[in-house]
């Protein structure tokens, strides 16, 4: 027996592998890498996006969260057999804390896509780690809930036990308008959509609920009256639902307590009766519904920068395309120019824009939650990147995408794909002068765990030309016309605030 | 209209040359061109600086396509993932040092952010911006940004433009209104040729997106294209099915531009005569067909106005390689002889 044969089947001794299906074992034995952090080393950075699943084989690890103001406190502590990261491999979100080794330690990591896997096929590892999570995490958890912020997390203990988990599929309805509303609800991971009949019993959109976002505090306020709004998944999603009833008893005996969140639940129902009035009431409804469809579907409000093209600018001379397809080895534009058109009235540049179909890095990616290889991550900034080397070309991403902005390649040609100086790609002599060089193969331990598929293609997307001096479509343009634009450039910052309604900063 | 096309300071440097050079004759008391009062100095200071504009203006287009031919010389400069990862969490770190207070300066926070960049090797690739935080961010931010070491094609442009237009101006300094020889006439026919078509294409070029925006009602021409490529698969799809010789008639439906919308609903009406059992899927085939047409005709509209405001260039373009070719000849010419 080999040490790696050795560190797999130790792993699969841990309780919480007990009782995986043989072929759950075989993928947890090739594929789960046990590494080793010297005392004092930050492997999570609070704040960074990452999906891994770390489970403590030996030594301490300690999280650490830092607020706005710079306080640290210690969330929590780690040691043998203990696991974390289970809420950022699930919500996709930012991690909460700085994840720091205080001594030597041993992880076992399982990437974002096995843990998934595991966590969604494997019931009693899911029971494990609800149960863990529901001990050790939930009251930390719980303070996103607008409602229950700045409370102790001794006090939000004492609700655990009321809290109640549920997966649901896509395009289930959680809540719908006119129910009674009995609970407050948080996403944990996944999205829904908030829906709401407008005066003429017309269904409108009026936001989208991401995960840590949360609803129905104002129910606090009402003694539990009815849905203002119909809350559907858009994808597999799954939620923490807290019953206001559970909660007024826990804090039945705390009568300030209980005024603070009124106040609190007083606060967001104004903030929700804005929306209301000026969604509906003013004149330019028109516009600030447009605004607003725009922002909420494209998800630009937390997409980062937009690639934005000026209709008033834009000659249609194609540049910017041929431009992105001479950056790209494969010869595949990763630009299209279609995309959601924006009116002069609609956004405060006062300009005819287009939001191109360019990768939107979504809060919730619907690729990324498609893809089973591995194949797409989320960098420790948020941005979505593909990990060529796992991807099979199965095209699920391209299903999963809900924007059209992935495009299945032929497989590359590993000699095109070496060639990276602008000398070799020079007709005829090109390859004389700069000869291919081979690629360094990739070690098994970081391929995906689904190596045996054939390769059909590869997916791609906009990369924002990495590690080139420059992004070839803006750089190209010869009229200036398309641009990275920040959202809040293109819209009223109240129109952005409107549309996040409910979606709580990331933690 | 894009009136950002004018705004450079290459307009107000062109400016300056031309008003110069003006300025310089008339208190000289030189005419242009060759003369009575011509002066040699004027007509040899004229055409370098003429020949100075036409070679800016040429290598905007030199540094136009060979970007789209794939020859950038920036692309040399390319990293891999593994440095702007490196250069990322050490910038990371250096937020954090800003957050707590331990570098309070922009020109402070440059500095070491520079070092970051130089480590990590891509001080090439990418710059640091350090901008005021928002509220309830930390006093400064730092991100990467994209050297661009040549300068976007559009400030190219606004070279292209000022320096062109000036080119007529100088032109027509250093050849006078009545060239001396035939050679002389046709240089300054190209020159000018160049300049008109170019000053067209300055105005269509600012004026043009707006036309096509606006007659963009229902589809842009990019979705256009598409959704007409789109219906022509389903089209040949749907139409596989049925008996070659019946193909052959839906194919000529869908064909040419001209048969009209009525005439191709009697040539249905003819074919959904002759197989009445295939009825409905006749019908769904010629809703297609007619859709794919109406689409087809949508976007020859939307071409049609692009057209009208890219055709300038089919002057100009052949006007300009023929004048780059002929301004060679001559300041061969006059160096040698």
């Amino acid at each position: 027996m080999d040490s790696s044969d050795a560190q797999a089947s130790s792993l699969l001794e841990l309780p919480l592998f007990s009782k995986l299906t043989k072929r759950h074992q075989a993928s947890l034995a090739k594929f789960a890498q046990q590494r080793v952090f010297p005392a004092g080393t930050d492997f999570i950075r609070q704040g960074e996006y990452t999906s891994d699943f770390f489970i403590v084989l030996s030594g301490i690890v300690t999280a650490y969260r830092t607020e706005k103001g710079g306080k640290t406190e210690i969330l929590d502590q780690f040691t043998e057999n203990e696991w974390f990261g289970e809420l950022s491999a699930l919500s996709n979100q930012p991690a909460m804390a700085r994840y720091k080794a205080d001594l030597p330690c041993v992880l076992a990591v399982l990437d974002g896509a096995l843990f998934k896997e595991l966590y969604s096929f494997a019931p009693d590892f899911k029971t494990q780690v609800d149960q863990i999570y529901r001990e050790r995490s939930l009251a930390q958890h719980l303070r996103v809930v607008p409602l229950l912020k700045g409370l102790d997390k001794g006090l939000l203990s004492s609700l655990r036990e009321a809290a109640r988990f549920e997966s649901h599929p896509k395009d289930s309805v959680i809540a719908a308008q006119g129910d009674r509303a009995t609970e407050i609800v948080l996403v944990r991971s996944g999205g829904l959509s908030r829906t709401r009949k407008n005066v003429e019993g017309v269904e409108e959109l009026v936001g989208y609920l991401m995960a840590n976002s949360s609803f129905g505090e104002w129910a606090f306020l009402d003694g539990e009256g009815d849905w203002k709004s119909t809350y559907k998944t858009l994808m597999p999603t799954e939620i923490l639902a807290l019953p206001i009833a559970a909660i007024q008893e826990t804090f039945s005996g705390q009568p300030e307590i209980i005024d603070r969140m009124r106040n609190s639940a007083r606060l967001i129902a104004a903030e929700d009766q804005g929306i209301d009035t000026s969604f509906y009431d003013v004149d330019d409804t028109q516009a600030t519904d447009e605004q607003l469809e725009v922002m909420v579907h494209s998800e630009s409000i937390k997409g980062g920068e937009a690639l934005v093209i000026d209709l008033e600018k834009c000659v249609r001379c194609n540049a910017c395309v041929e431009s992105c397809v001479a950056v790209h080895e494969d010869g595949v534009p990763r630009l299209s120019k279609k995309g959601k058109r924006v009116s002069a009235a609609g956004n405060s540049l006062g300009k005819e824009l287009s939001l191109t179909t360019s990768c939107y890095h979504c809060e919730a990616p619907g690729c990324m939650m498609s893809c089973t290889y591995g194949a797409i991550r989320r960098d420790s900034h948020g941005l979505i990147r593909f990990v060529w080397d796992n991807c099979v070309g199965c095209a699920e991403c391209v299903k999963g995408c809900p924007y059209d902005v992935i495009r299945l390649t032929a497989p590359p040609d590993p000699e095109a794909a070496a060639a990276t100086s602008w000398v070799s790609s020079l007709p005829l002599i090109g390859k004389f002068l700069d000869p291919p060089k081979e690629s360094a193969p990739i070690p098994e331990a970081d391929r995906g765990y689904h190596r045996e598929q054939v390769v059909q293609g590869k997916a791609v997307k906009c990369d924002r030309c990495e590690g080139l001096p420059f992004e070839a479509c803006v750089y190209n343009c010869p009229c200036g016309a398309i641009e990275r634009m920040s959202p809040a450039l293109i819209f009223d910052q109240g129109i952005l605030e409107m549309a996040a309604n409910n979606s709580e900063e990331p933690q | 209209m894009n009136t950002t096309l004018f705004r450079s300071r290459h307009g107000l440097i062109a400016g300056i040359i031309v008003v110069g050079l003006l300025v310089f004759a008339q208190m000289s008391g030189i005419s242009f061109g060759r003369g009575p009062h011509s002066d040699r100095t004027f007509i040899l200071l004229s055409g370098w600086t003429a020949l100075a504009m036409l070679l800016v203006v040429a290598a905007y287009v030199l540094r136009k396509y060979a970007h789209r031919g794939g020859y950038s010389p920036e692309k040399a400069f390319r990293v891999d993932h593994a440095s702007l990862e490196v250069a990322e969490n050490d910038l990371h770190r250096l937020q954090q040092r800003i957050s707590s207070g331990a570098l309070k300066t922009p020109a402070l926070i440059v500095a070491e952010a520079g070092k970051i960049l130089k480590n990590a090797g891509i001080q090439r690739v990418n710059r640091v911006l350090v901008e005021p935080g928002q509220a309830g961010e930390d006093a400064w931010t730092v991100r990467m940004v994209p050297t661009e070491p040549l300068g976007r094609v559009a400030r190219w442009m606004h070279a292209h433009v000022f320096y062109g237009t000036a080119f007529g101006a100088v032109l027509l300094m250093h050849s006078g209104l009545i060239p001396g020889s035939a050679f002389g006439w046709a240089l300054a026919g190209l020159g000018h040729i160049v300049f008109f078509t170019g000053l067209i294409g300055i105005f269509l070029w600012a004026r043009g997106p707006r036309w096509l925006t606006a007659r963009e009602h229902d589809l842009s021409i990019e979705e256009a294209s598409a959704l007409r490529a789109s219906l022509g698969r389903k089209r040949a799809e749907a139409i596989s099915v049925f008996d070659p010789e019946v193909a052959a008639r839906f194919n000529q439906l869908g064909a040419g531009p001209g048969v009209s919308v009525s005439q191709q609903k009697v040539i249905l009406d003819a074919i959904i005569h002759q197989l009445p059992d295939r009825r409905v899927e006749i019908q769904d085939l010629g809703a297609l067909i007619i859709q794919e047409v109406l689409v087809r005709q949508e976007l020859r509209a939307l071409q049609r106005v692009r057209a009208s405001f890219m055709a300038w260039r089919i002057v100009h373009i052949p006007a300009a390689l023929l004048l780059t070719g002929a301004v060679a000849v001559h300041v061969v010419s006059i160096w040698k002889f």
